[in-house]
């Protein structure tokens, strides 16, 4: 163990910074610009759909290319030398600052569908330090740890989900596909909720299905707190030159319970999220890509390919 | 053998094998001696299954009567809930009562070593269960649940991992008592956390799966065809990562 812990670097993996960037574009794409293009393209929603698709693939295309232009650095290491100390500085605080806001709201989610299904009359700091505790422990041991939770708990993730995708299998009306329309594409989307909530198997052990949602609900929210407390932990201990890997980890799981502790009221939430919606565009998409640029016109690459 | 080293010492039946992982403790030589492979993974998931019945069966029983029973169907429910009319205890209490006589029992059963020992063991554990049930001191199922978690711990073939199962038995227990399935998966993420960071002599316990070796697969729930399976490469000493 002492090996193990002595063998983590105590820097941001690059890899984890593409890793994110996918992971926040994979969630813009799913759960807010799916959502939004639904609700305004309306008939045409099939077709905003597919195309915004291929934008997304092309723009996670540039950030693949910008990750493989500097493979031994991360994203704080080579903006300092594309923008400058100063503007890298802030923009690294901007990125903390973002890092943070996000995994705030993410635990007063998971807080909020707490209060709702599990733990109506426990108090939300408990289990929000819970997810503090677990996610400053499995970031203090480092992302090799943290890889190899996300492998051993795949399956835990996936069979569930695979049911569900089964059940959800026959709720679809493959009627109306022909017309593209607005009930065809929210049945093929919220098409698992439809499912948990309508199948009942009269004398099945499991009849009401939701439960198997309750596992894969969990575990993506924890892979989530945990990425998002890495990110801003080693970014924290990157940008100021930190050595207290340790007191910083369990601070930031700290603050951010307390933040979302003290978070005032689900409406409230709901306007930051639509808020930040707005702000994730810059960080995942803006920001990158005119750093794509930059390496490019002023011909930066990484030091191991230069 | 797949590389590593045996340890055999004079005068103990057991042999040490180092490294050693997860998967290597749910292997029984029968997977490797039984002619038809699909046999062999037949029992091994049967036994993955019983590992998983093991670990989290009387948590998760205490999970969801005691927060959640409305994801229990109605008529499971309303039994559970018959069977329980009249019982003083809460479902978490009768539980840890339960598994506490099973605990008591299996020592019992090791500290008294004689044919004699075994028997009062058996005697007293069926006496103990039988007249709490009768006198309504503990529910049925508050029976039934543990003794399947009992039987299915059996099905773990190392007794090393059955002695750690235990113990996450009443992690688990425990946490759902406080908090419910919330609770449950918090001590799973826990558990799985630890066994990630695991290693044995610098291989991680969880691979082949965590890291996923692809030549390991087959080592794993599942057992290949011996004559086809690829160069296991799980045991390949590597670079600390």
């Amino acid at each position: 163990m002492k090996n193990l812990k002595n063998a983590i670097p105590d820097k941001l993996d690059p890899r984890i910074m593409t890793v994110a960037l996918i992971v926040g574009i994979v969630e813009f794409e799913v759960f807010t610009y799916a959502r939004g293009v639904v609700k305004i393209a309306g008939r045409d929603a099939w077709i905003c759909g597919l195309l915004g698709g291929l934008i997304v693939i092309g723009l996670t295309f540039l950030l693949v290319k910008l990750a493989a232009r500097f493979p031994n650095e991360n994203f704080f290491q080579y903006n300092r030398r594309l923008w400058g100390r100063l503007p890298a500085f802030l923009i690294g605080i901007s990125y903390l600052a973002y890092w943070f806001l996000y995994l705030v709201i993410i635990l007063e989610d998971s807080n909020e569908a707490n209060k709702l299904f599990f733990l109506r009359e426990t108090p939300s700091i408990v289990p929000l330090s819970i997810f503090g505790v677990i996610a400053g422990f499995s970031v203090l041991y480092g992302l090799t740890t943290l890889v190899r939770f996300f492998q051993v708990s795949f399956p835990f993730m996936m069979l569930p989900l695979a049911f569900i995708f089964t059940l959800s299998l026959a709720q679809i009306d493959t009627t109306s596909i022909g017309i593209l329309g607005l009930e065809c594409v929210k049945s093929s989307l919220y098409s698992g909720l439809d499912a948990m909530t309508v199948i009942e198997l009269p004398g099945f052990p499991v009849q009401r299905f939701e439960l198997f949602l309750t596992m894969p609900w969990l575990f993506g929210v924890i892979t989530s707190v945990c990425l998002m407390v890495y990110l801003l932990s080693y970014g924290i201990l990157e940008l100021f030159h930190l050595k207290h890997k340790k007191f910083v980890c369990f601070a930031v799981s700290a603050f951010a319970v307390g933040a979302a502790y003290l978070f005032p009221s689900v409406a409230v939430e709901r306007q930051v999220r639509s808020y930040l919606n707005i702000v994730t565009f810059i960080f995942i998409f803006v920001i990158p890509i005119l750093t794509l640029l930059l390496a490019i016109l002023r011909q930066k690459r990484g030091s191991a390919d230069a | 053998m797949q590389g590593r080293v045996a340890v055999v010492v004079h005068g103990s039946p057991d042999v040490l094998l180092a490294p050693t992982t997860f998967f290597d403790l749910m292997d029984t030589p029968d997977d490797i001696y039984m002619r038809w492979f699909f046999a062999a993974s037949f029992f091994r998931i049967a036994r993955y299954i019983m590992l998983l019945l093991a670990v989290s069966l009387p948590g998760f029983y205490i999970a969801l009567t005691s927060f959640n029973p409305e994801f229990i169907p109605t008529r499971l429910m309303l039994e559970i809930l018959a069977s329980r009319e009249g019982t003083p205890f809460p479902i978490y209490f009768e539980m840890f009562l339960m598994m506490g006589i099973i605990e008591a029992v299996r020592m019992m059963m090791i500290q008294i070593p004689s044919q004699a020992g075994s028997a009062i063991a058996i005697i007293s554990g069926l006496s103990l269960i039988g007249v709490g049930v009768v006198s309504n001191v503990v529910g049925p199922v508050a029976v039934i649940i543990p003794t399947l978690t009992m039987v299915a711990s059996f099905g773990i073939p190392d007794y090393d991992m059955r002695v750690a199962v235990r113990i996450i038995q009443f992690f688990t227990m425990l946490m759902s008592s406080m908090l419910g399935i919330f609770g449950f998966a918090a001590a799973y993420f826990i558990i799985a956390i630890h066994l990630a960071a695991l290693k044995s002599f610098g291989i991680p316990y969880m691979s082949p799966l965590a890291p996923t070796e692809g030549s390991g697969l087959e080592h794993t729930v599942l057992m290949g065809n011996t004559v086809k399976m690829p160069q296991d490469e799980t045991y390949k000493p590597k670079k600390l990562t």
